[in-house]
């Protein structure tokens, strides 16, 4: 046998030439999009014309930039109303986001070695008592210089500026918007598996832990601190009792929101309880899939929530961009667009603001947060609830090996 | 004949070199590793920030967990039961896509590296839409056989179910991709010798093949058998849902849904895999040393069995395993990104160019699909031209301190990413010097390129050890030194296995979440964490489009780097004489190598031109 070979040196011409594109390619790395060119700020109610106003507006306009750590779910659904602000004062939104725990650790890290590259946090339940509890958020009122934002005498819909439930300082974190349609525990069902008769038999929510439902109700894991409303609300309003008989229905636990949607949509379950996010069963709903949100008045338990939460980082990265958008987020502007954001797809969540327009939230909404009387259930006044109803379902998940 | 030995390259100089790396090596390989055990220390309710509390309290309680014990269990089942069946048909069909005259071989390997960059939660999503009881396309296809049933035949959602899964996203394209290249090199005169002296076809291959090729072999299995403990996607997906809680389950549990996470507590847990590690080094150094795999030397024979009237059957069952292991969820992703809600006929719009829109609009894709190629391409180039060095190192030199450099390529495997990337955050902020690289696009190319180091410095472990070293003892007796050696000798010999490394590391590179996620910030975001993102915000079509854009970025670098990994390096004219052709019962012995014909390029090494040495 008589082999000849030999080096290409074509073959060598291509790999340095691939070798000096890496490098080249390297170097531009650090390169990033540039802030869009500053807008009119003037807004409708001429909110920002004060000098102390126009000074911070400046200042953070010279910032160029702001940086939110958002959750999933706010991230994907409050992208709209961030725009707005953006576009109103010319300055580029930045978000960051990804798995809850894991930007969290990040940002937890990142403080502890003098790092501070994020200026609001906009976070589940668990991260934000995460954040607090490390002394990461400022105060808030401090930076609540725009008139009437903190007096809630007139133009709101609380007398009283509410904090988030998971804000144990009861100082840091507020929250921005009203969901009035709100049951006890939000809940969807599978329309050819409970028909309008099933419905009519369904008026309390004991009437779900019959026999027929057994099996069949499948639930998120509330033993992970995601989100906490219904559960703390469930927790104060149906008692624990309620909740022991509940796990007895043999429930299945759901991966995720949109595993327990599609899961409903395809008959795996009747119903599904204590969803995280509901815009993956409302859209399934406007997909025409045989899914339905109970009726706010199906059972005669009633629980119109907070939510929207806002809290600033007492480090911010842009420290005048961070105070211009707290105050904007408490602003009519911010309500308005908040309001107006028919990007945002729960168009029953209103914001505080009562002296701004309806834009895109739906009428039946409207209506009820109009009523004389109206009274959202405020989680941060039960704060033995938000731990205790959390260890109670976690271990009870854990005990009936429906979470590892 | 007399075997010329020299002396291996041994010298101050590849002592210091071997520190260097040891060095460089271990700060961004067991750093994190020892940084994380040393937190698991730290009893304090959260971890990374305050006055840590030392004790041993996480150690104590991490195994009092209930259901733990079972969880493990599970785990070696499962993977027991994968490699049981996932081997021995990922060696048949190496043997059978390298050694045999099968038509289109190359093309079906192909198959099986799409199936090897194919993201395994699509897939596993793919194979769920398939084969669920109740609404699987397959199962409701089924529904009109008399006596299937309503729910049809097919249950994914059972242990078997879970099995055939896992063999189908990636068990078998796993050993396929590592194993038919080491085939290829294998030298048929050792089976040539076999059928000469009377042994069967099947018994040829029990007591020659098979023996010979057990290095790589071994070595693939090694591999496999770290990721026993860390599996997690499709566990997570399927096996929740029939209530089979395995090892990285509970790890999931206590990092991403206990708040605060419960790192310290997971890190105790995850270190049960350097056991493992520990098991495997010195079975790998027993299986490498313990006898000559030199398969490529100078009379290196290559050739290929002819399947005679067997060639179409096995073409046919090849290609409908490909077809059902890659086409399948292709097809299913694909169509899910035009679909209004993937899976779903009955919706009243069924398909929409909306999700596409959404993606291709998003500013953070493009900055997303910039950094990714930037990141891939780094650890394409760069860490094939690392991880050749290291093996070079470990298996061609005397010098010092090898075997550490050894030891932290396997154990930088013992944690999974879920961990690593915490432990990773922590030596970017708390490193002086590196602190300075936090937030730009250098740690995630440095930890990208890195990452890959167990398989890539392992790859090419194996393919020095079927190397003869007679070349490399022919440039050095012609005076050359170990670099010379090494650049104008081995590299050239190692191009096309650069090249497969190369594609490995990039698709790994691209497709990476869980160890960069906490590294990356806003403007080095890539598009995996993008794509994690908009899955994890319930988006579960867009989070498909970007895991399709990966797909197709990583098979548009890898197969033309394929297929130009085979033309590079070196190239040979081989004229064959028909004296090299086995003579023993001549059509008994068949070889499909014709007098004159060129020798098809091989993946990993190519015959030389040295004076013959070999024992």
């Amino acid at each position: 046998m008589d082999q000849r070979i030999r080096t290409s040196s074509g073959a060598r011409r291509r790999i340095a030439l691939l070798a000096v594109a890496a490098s080249a390619a390297l170097i531009l790395a650090g390169c990033s999009t540039p802030a869009p060119k500053p807008a009119s700020y003037a807004g409708s109610y001429g909110e920002w014309d004060s000098p102390a106003m126009q000074k911070l507006v400046k200042a953070a306009q010279k910032e160029g930039k702001l940086t939110i750590v958002a959750g999933p779910n706010d991230a994907q659904y409050s992208k709209g109303t961030w725009d707005a602000f953006g576009k109103q004062f010319g300055i580029s939104i930045q978000v960051i986001s990804g798995t809850p725990d894991d930007i969290t650790t990040r940002m937890l890290a990142e403080d502890q070695q003098g790092i501070h590259q994020v200026d609001i946090g906009i976070m589940g339940n668990g991260s934000t008592t995460r954040l607090v509890d490390a002394g990461l958020f400022a105060k808030l009122k401090p930076l609540v210089t725009l008139p009437g934002a903190l007096d809630r005498s007139k133009g709101w819909y609380l007398n009283y500026l509410p904090w988030a439930p998971a804000d144990d300082t009861q100082s840091e974190c507020t929250v921005t918007s009203v969901i009035p349609l709100q049951g006890v525990i939000s809940g969807y069902y599978n329309t050819d598996k409970v028909t309008p008769a099933d419905l009519k038999k369904l008026t309390s929510w004991n009437d779900l832990l019959t026999s027929q439902y057994k099996g069949k109700i499948v639930i998120s894991n509330l033993g992970a601190d995601v989100d906490s409303s219904d559960r703390i609300q469930g927790w104060v309003i149906l008692g624990e009792d309620y909740f022991k008989k509940l796990v007895k229905q043999d429930l299945t636990v759901a991966t995720d929101d949109r595993a327990m949607s599609d899961g409903l949509a395809r008959g795996d379950w009747s119903i599904a309880l204590f969803p995280i996010a509901v815009d993956p069963f409302d859209s399934a709903v406007a997909q025409g899939l045989p899914i339905k949100a109970f009726a706010a008045d199906q059972f005669s338990e009633l629980a119109p929530d907070l939510g929207g939460r806002l809290c600033a980082f007492a480090k911010p990265a842009h420290p005048a961009a961070a105070q211009l958008f707290v105050n904007w987020e408490l602003s009519k502007d911010g309500a308005k667009a908040f309001n107006k954001d028919d990007k945002n797809p729960e168009p029953e969540q209103i914001a505080l603001r009562s002296d701004v327009p309806q834009g895109t939230r739906t009428d039946e909404a409207w209506a009820a947060v109009q009523k004389k009387g109206f009274a959202p259930f405020d989680a941060s006044k039960h704060p033995g609830a938000v731990g205790d109803s959390l260890t109670w379902w976690k271990d009870e998940l854990a005990k009936l090996k429906l979470t590892p | 004949m007399v075997r010329m030995r020299l002396a291996r390259p041994t010298s101050r100089i590849g002592t210091t070199i071997v520190v260097v790396a040891i060095i460089g090596l271990g700060t961004f390989l067991i750093y994190p590793i020892i940084l994380l055990l040393i937190l698991s220390f730290n009893v304090a309710q959260e971890v990374v920030v305050g006055a840590p509390v030392w004790g041993f309290g996480n150690w104590i309680h991490a195994w009092q967990t209930s259901g733990l014990l079972q969880s493990l269990g599970n785990s070696v089942i499962l993977w027991f039961f994968v490699t049981v069946i996932g081997l021995p048909i990922g060696v048949a069909i190496s043997l059978l896509l390298a050694r045999t005259d099968v038509r289109h071989s190359r093309k079906l390997e192909v198959g099986f590296w799409i199936a090897y960059i194919f993201p395994l939660l699509s897939a596993a999503l793919g194979w769920q839409m398939l084969l669920s009881p109740n609404w699987g396309f397959l199962n409701k296809a089924l529904e009109w056989i008399p006596g299937v049933g309503a729910n049809g035949p097919f249950n994914v959602y059972s242990f078997p179910g879970l099995v055939f899964v896992k063999l189908m996203v990636g068990g078998i394209a796993f050993y396929v991709i590592l194993l038919t290249p080491a085939f290829r090199n294998m030298n048929t005169a050792l089976e040539q010798a076999g059928r000469v002296s009377g042994a069967s076809s099947f018994r040829t291959m029990i007591r020659v093949t098979l023996p010979v090729m057990s290095a790589p072999i071994a070595l693939a299995f090694a591999l496999h058998a770290i990721d026993v403990f860390s599996g997690f996607e499709i566990e997570y997906l399927i096996g929740t849902k029939f209530k089979f809680y395995v090892f990285s389950t509970y790890i999931y549990q206590l990092v991403r849904e206990d708040n605060p996470p419960q790192y310290a507590t997971a890190v105790v847990l995850a270190s049960v895999t350097m056991l493992v590690i520990a098991a495997i080094i010195p079975f790998q150094r027993w299986i490498t040393g313990r006898r000559n795999y030199t398969t490529v030397t100078d009379s290196y024979v290559p050739g290929v069995f002819s399947l005679g009237r067997w060639r179409r059957p096995v073409f046919v069952i090849l290609l409908v395993l490909i077809v059902a292991i890659t086409g399948l969820p292709t097809v299913t992703l694909v169509v899910g990104s035009f679909m209004t809600r993937v899976g779903f006929f009955n919706v009243t719009q069924v398909w929409t160019l909306d999700h596409w829109q959404t993606v291709l609009s998003d500013p953070q894709f493009l900055s997303a699909l910039g950094t990714t190629v930037i990141i891939g391409i780094a650890a394409g180039v760069l860490g094939p031209i690392i991880f050749s060095i290291l093996a070079y190192i470990i298996v061609r030199t005397n010098w010092r301190f090898r075997a550490i450099l050894d030891t932290i390529i396997w154990t930088s495997s013992a944690l999974p990413g879920i961990l690593i990337g915490l432990g990773l955050l922590l030596v970017f902020l708390r490193t002086p010097g590196l602190n300075l690289l936090f937030g730009t696009i250098w740690p995630l190319i440095i930890v990208l390129t890195l990452r890959g180091a167990t398989t890539g410095t392992n790859m090419f472990k194996g393919v020095l050890v079927q190397l003869g070293g007679v070349m490399e003892e022919a440039g050095r007796v012609s005076g050359a030194g170990w670099m010379r050696t090494f650049v104008r000798i081995v590299l050239p010999i190692l191009a096309p296995s650069m090249v497969l490394v190369g594609m490995i590391n990039f698709v790994a590179a691209a497709s990476a979440t869980s160890a960069v996620i906490l590294l990356a910030s806003y403007d080095t975001t890539t598009l995996s964490i993008l794509g994690l993102q908009l899955a994890t915000g319930g988006q579960l079509e867009e989070g498909g489009i970007v895991s399709l854009v990966i797909m197709a970025l990583s098979l548009a670098i890898a197969l033309p780097a394929r297929a130009w990994g085979n033309r590079i390096g070196l190239k040979q004219e081989m004229r064959m004489g028909a004296d090299a052709l086995p003579a023993a019962e001549p059509g008994k012995v068949p070889s499909t190598m014709r007098p004159g014909e060129p020798v098809p390029g091989s993946t990993t090494a190519v015959p030389v031109p040295v004076p013959t040495q070999s024992s």
